[in-house]
């Protein structure tokens, strides 16, 4: 299935037989399949944002029928209201799974103006944000390190440029994305709350087109094209940033520069077979006062083929590497010093889909991951430093999985889909591992044996099964139960003791003292659609179990420690929620209104006196709210607002003297929360003179971010009181915010 | 080095341009009062201290002075020293109990603290360990000061030369003196020798000086334990509330039974210059 403006592969189109009351659904790679009685047939082909076409066909022989659909916004007057179009949020199989709609992203208002993903994601319903100025979210009583965000499969360490205030998505090459928080299908593993799974454009097939924007923060440009009509085509865009540059000019040492670019080729190698080729590179570079330094990356490769065996079975095979990377340096005579850190991954992913029945579709196949994790590294670099060269050792793992799935139509109404993940991880080497006499004692570490491990010596091997399972039963035309049941297993662990993890916070391997972290999702869910498919509404409940959940002692060493081991404390994670929703997603005005109440607790060994406390990203109410109105062919103007439950934050109940310092006295994690946050954004778009036939279009993004100006908490420290430089004896709270209003202007052209 | 990385942390994670910041009132539960013991035996043939009080509100003014305890130090090779509170009676040494009788602290030597308060008894064990003198101190200007000083004249850098063994394992606790008065910041200057090179060759001072003024160091020597508890404490002293760093937690102690604070046994090395350019 493919956009006919672009020859673009559609992802998700319902192809549907109304005399049949079934129908399937296009992959990730616009590709179906269905199998039928001989017989003449009327086929709907419906895509939210595009016009549905219903045709006729004679089903006689085996066909392949490749087909365009048209974007909506071009056919608006035409558009002719079809009993089941798009409804896909009642029929579709898929529970706790948000897509993000592409259109709306556009118009969305965002700091600085740019469009951003990430900030998408973070109004959705079950997904909470640490705060803003950070590219972390949270699902489902998750911590942020258990979201998996892939980019046409490669993963994405860290998605976040300056800090996270935008992400390394650019809207402009993102073609689908989906959220899923809970029902998460069997061909999906290594991360225990959510997946986040971005498709880049494969670029226009039919004429050379682009996109080129300029902005108060960045500017981007976008290139597309065929390299023979139909048969291949590029894509490039690249972004980057220019406050650097004005720091210069205005003789400040200070420097804050990000770039990213994003590459694809893709061609069609006969009827069968087609390649793609596809990277991502993007760096973050940070200086202050022309001392201190700090940058940091993602660079990702795909190389992927699919090939059709025959009309009913469809493969995918993936070569996938990825780096991130950060550096810190301190530039001084006597104290500098450079700093780096890596993770390397390179993987195979081979995937078959085979449409065995009409009612029977299986999903089977094998993910191999061989990851590099190379926790740090300093090195001196001025002539008379004092401190001598450190570094950790390199650690290696193989991840293997396989997985088989059944998406089952047992009738008219009841659709199952269920399967299993075999999660096998191994921690190899060469390595050196520490026996400690007692692996929780940070204080007085004894070593009681070294063991030397060779290059691929397996060192500790785990294995754990993931079921999956999840169901919709069809009440009625309009409406429909959903339910899911998932086990997530993560492997690897993100060592990170605050909320918010850190561009330079690592990753480690599961190891002989730290276990793989498993959750059980169950989620139930009522989804209901109102006036032919224009409104779209859902409640949704779950309960997440976590255990090995990786957290640290108090007053945790996670930098440089080579006996970091002795700092982990594994335990316990629980959270339940509720989840509603409402979308109108046709007409002039649109948009969404979502809300959630949720908690989640956590309870480790050793930590706040072994008594169970509240998660770091415990917000027990959130709300967003989108409105986009179409005001005419030029103007069209949106708004979000969202509100959530201020973060739970550890703050003294007290105070003492020792020697001649005033500590602050702790007696309990996160037992005050922060003030509630909240905020509104405005944003206007104008399109002068839309003019069909011209080939360049432009349009100005006018944005307001914080329209009233709120001082939202980003957090709070304590401190001792001064008045004059002098100590007065007694402690003071301080609160850190970050954004306050903050308009731009950013200029869009497409040629 | 691992407490300028640190303090680059929450740099990084706070000074971005757009930080901005505001005290605020806050009404929080507070916590009953908890006893803190805080006492230093040193290789300085004098009469050591301990001083015995409990925790305040975060809000009020340093916490109750405990005057009725029994405070006792002794060693491995049977010294057993008592302590007796505020023994001239002024009203600022409220809280503070002294030996009875001068002692110097030798080095290696074991001493055991214990501290009974109302029947309760708080016990802490630690080991004095060596101390490398301080070969020479150098003065130096800093240019970056000279260009734009913080305070006018403060652009003087002294810098610190002695020897560091290396074949033990060692912890060094540093203090600056301004005029003898301790630097007031609240950065707790420590290192373990894993970081140091075999020679403190030019440990610059954190903290800068004017002309005229007397610049003094104090090395302490220390135990793992209680070079955990100062970092731990240093750390506390400047978090940001968990948002990037750890969440804050009581400092790791050497005393056990609960109480708060830290029993320090150090050996110290002094040295002193005349900032004269």
């Amino acid at each position: 299935m493919r956009d006919g403006n672009t020859g673009e592969d559609l992802i998700g189109v319902a192809i549907y037989f109304p005399v049949l009351k079934s129908g399937v659904v296009t992959n990730v790679y616009g590709f179906y399949s269905i199998t039928l009685p001989a017989e003449n047939y009327s086929v709907q082909y419906s895509y939210i944002g595009y016009a549905s076409q219903t045709i006729e066909i004679n089903l006689h022989n085996d066909i392949k029928k490749d087909l365009e659909l048209n974007s909506e916004a071009e056919t608006m007057s035409e558009i002719v209201i079809l009993g089941e179009a798009q409804d896909s949020n009642v029929t579709g199989l898929e529970i706790s799974t948000e897509r993000v709609d592409l259109q709306q992203l556009k118009k969305m208002p965002s700091v600085f103006g740019e469009p951003d993903l990430i900030k998408a994601v973070q109004m959705m319903p079950g997904v909470i944000t640490a705060g803003e100025g950070t590219s972390s979210y949270f699902v489902r009583g998750g911590s942020a390190d258990q979201n998996l965000i892939l980019i046409d499969e490669a993963p994405i360490y860290d998605p976040s440029h300056l800090f996270g205030y935008i992400s390394v998505f650019n809207a402009d090459v993102v073609k689908d994305s989906k959220l899923y928080k809970g029902g998460i299908p069997s061909a999906y593993g290594g991360r225990l709350s959510s997946i986040l799974d971005v498709r880049t454009i494969d670029g226009n097939k039919k004429r050379f087109a682009g996109h080129a924007g300029i902005g108060t923060l960045a500017s981007k440009i976008m290139l597309e094209g065929p390299f023979k009509k139909d048969v291949g085509s590029y894509m490039v865009s690249a972004r980057r940033s220019y406050a650097d540059l004005f720091l210069k000019i205005a003789g400040n040492e200070n420097s804050v520069f990000f770039y990213d670019v994003n590459a694809k080729v893709n061609f069609n190698l006969g009827p069968k077979d087609k390649i793609y080729a596809a990277g991502y590179f993007g760096r973050d570079a940070f200086s202050l006062g022309g001392q201190f330094a700090f940058d940091w990356g993602n660079a990702t490769g795909t190389l992927r083929w699919n090939h059709l065996f025959n009309n009913k079975l469809f493969s995918n095979t993936t070569f996938i590497a990825s780096q991130f990377d950060y550096g810190l340096e301190l530039s001084d005579d006597a104290l500098g010093f450079r700093w780096t850190s890596f993770i390397n991954e390179y993987s195979i992913k081979q995937r078959f889909t085979w449409f065995v029945t009409p009612e029977i579709e299986l999903d089977f196949g094998y993910n191999g991951i061989y990851r590099i994790f190379k926790p740090g590294k300093i090195t001196s670099n001025a002539a008379s430093s004092i401190f001598t060269d450190v570094e950790l050792q390199q650690l290696q793992a193989l991840d293997h999985a396989l997985f088989l799935s059944n998406k089952h139509t047992i009738t008219n109404k009841l659709s199952l889909e269920y399967g299993v993940r075999l999660s096998i991880f191994q921690q190899i080497g060469p390595s050196t591992v520490y026996s400690y006499a007692d692996p929780k004692d940070n204080v007085n570490i004894t070593i009681t044996n070294t063991q030397e491990y060779e290059k691929m010596d397996p060192i500790k091997t785990y294995i754990n099964w993931e079921p999956r399972l999840s169901g919709r039963y069809l009440l009625n035309d309009k409406s429909s139960v959903k339910l899911s049941y998932n086990r997530m297993v993560q492997n690897i662990h993100l060592i990170s003791s605050g909320t918010v993890p850190l561009p330079f916070n690592t990753w480690y391997p599961s190891s002989t003292y730290l276990e793989p972290q498993i959750a059980d999702q169950i989620a139930i869910g009522y989804f209901r659609n109102f006036k032919e498919n224009m409104f779209q509404g859902s409640v949704e409940g779950f309960y997440k179990w976590l255990k090995n959940i990786t957290d640290f002692a108090d007053n945790a060493d996670i930098f440089f420690n080579e006996h970091i081991a002795t700092e982990f404390r594994q335990g316990d994670s629980w959270a339940y929620g509720l989840e509603g929703q409402l979308k109108k997603v046709r007409g002039d005005f649109t948009g969404f209104i979502n809300y959630t109440w949720s908690k989640v607790e956590r309870l480790i060994p050793d930590v706040n006196q072994g008594e169970a406390f509240f998660a770091n990203y415990d917000r027990r109410h959130a709300f967003n709210v989108l409105g986009a109105y179409e005001l005419s062919d030029k103007w069209s103007f949106s708004t979000t607002f969202t509100y959530s439950t201020g973060r739970p934050i550890t703050l003294p109940t007290g105070q003492y003297n020792l020697q001649h310092y005033t500590p602050s006295l702790i007696t309990e994690r996160n037992g005050y929360k922060l003030p509630a946050y909240h905020r509104m954004d405005v944003s206007a778009v104008l399109t002068p003179r839309k003019n069909n036939d011209r080939h360049i279009q432009t349009s100005w993004v006018f944005s307001i971010y914080n329209l009233y100006n709120r001082k939202n908490t980003f957090t709070i420290y304590s401190q001792d009181q001064e008045v004059d430089d002098i100590k007065t004896g007694s402690k003071e709270f301080v609160m850190i915010y970050l954004f306050p209003i903050v308009p731009s202007v950013t200029f869009n052209m497409h040629f | 080095m691992r407490q300028s990385l640190k303090y680059i942390i929450f740099l990084v994670g706070i000074a971005s341009i757009f930080a901005c910041e505001e005290v605020i009132d806050l009404d929080i539960n507070q916590a009953p009062p908890q006893l803190v013991i805080d006492g230093l035996v040193s290789n300085d043939d004098t009469t050591h201290y301990v001083r015995v009080t409990r925790t305040a509100d975060f809000y009020g003014n340093g916490g109750e002075d405990v005057t009725d305890a029994i405070v006792q130090v002794s060693d491995e090779i049977g010294n057993l020293y008592n302590y007796t509170h505020n023994p001239e009676g002024y009203d600022s040494l409220n809280g503070y109990y002294f030996s009875d009788q001068k002692f110097a602290g030798r080095t290696s030597g074991v001493y055991e603290l214990n501290v009974d308060v109302d029947n309760q008894i708080f016990f802490a064990i630690d080991t004095l360990r060596p101390i490398t003198p301080i070969d020479s101190l150098l003065i130096q200007v800093d240019p970056k000061a000279e260009a734009d000083p913080e305070s006018e004249g403060e652009i003087y850098q002294v810098l610190l030369y002695a020897q560091e063994p290396q074949e033990t394992v060692d912890f060094y606790y540093f203090k600056f003196y301004r005029d003898s008065l301790l630097d007031g910041r609240d950065n707790i200057y420590v290192f373990d020798d894993k970081i140091l090179g075999s020679t403190l060759n030019g440990l610059p001072s954190p903290i800068l000086f004017k002309e005229g003024e007397l610049a003094s160091v104090e090395i302490y020597s220390l135990t793992r334990v209680q070079f955990v508890y100062l970092t731990d404490l240093g750390a506390l002293m400047n978090g940001d509330g968990g948002m990037f760093s750890p969440p804050p937690a009581n400092p790791r102690t050497n005393i056990s039974g609960g109480a708060l604070g830290l029993f320090q046994v150090s050996g110290i090395s002094r040295g002193a210059i005349l900032i004269v350019p």
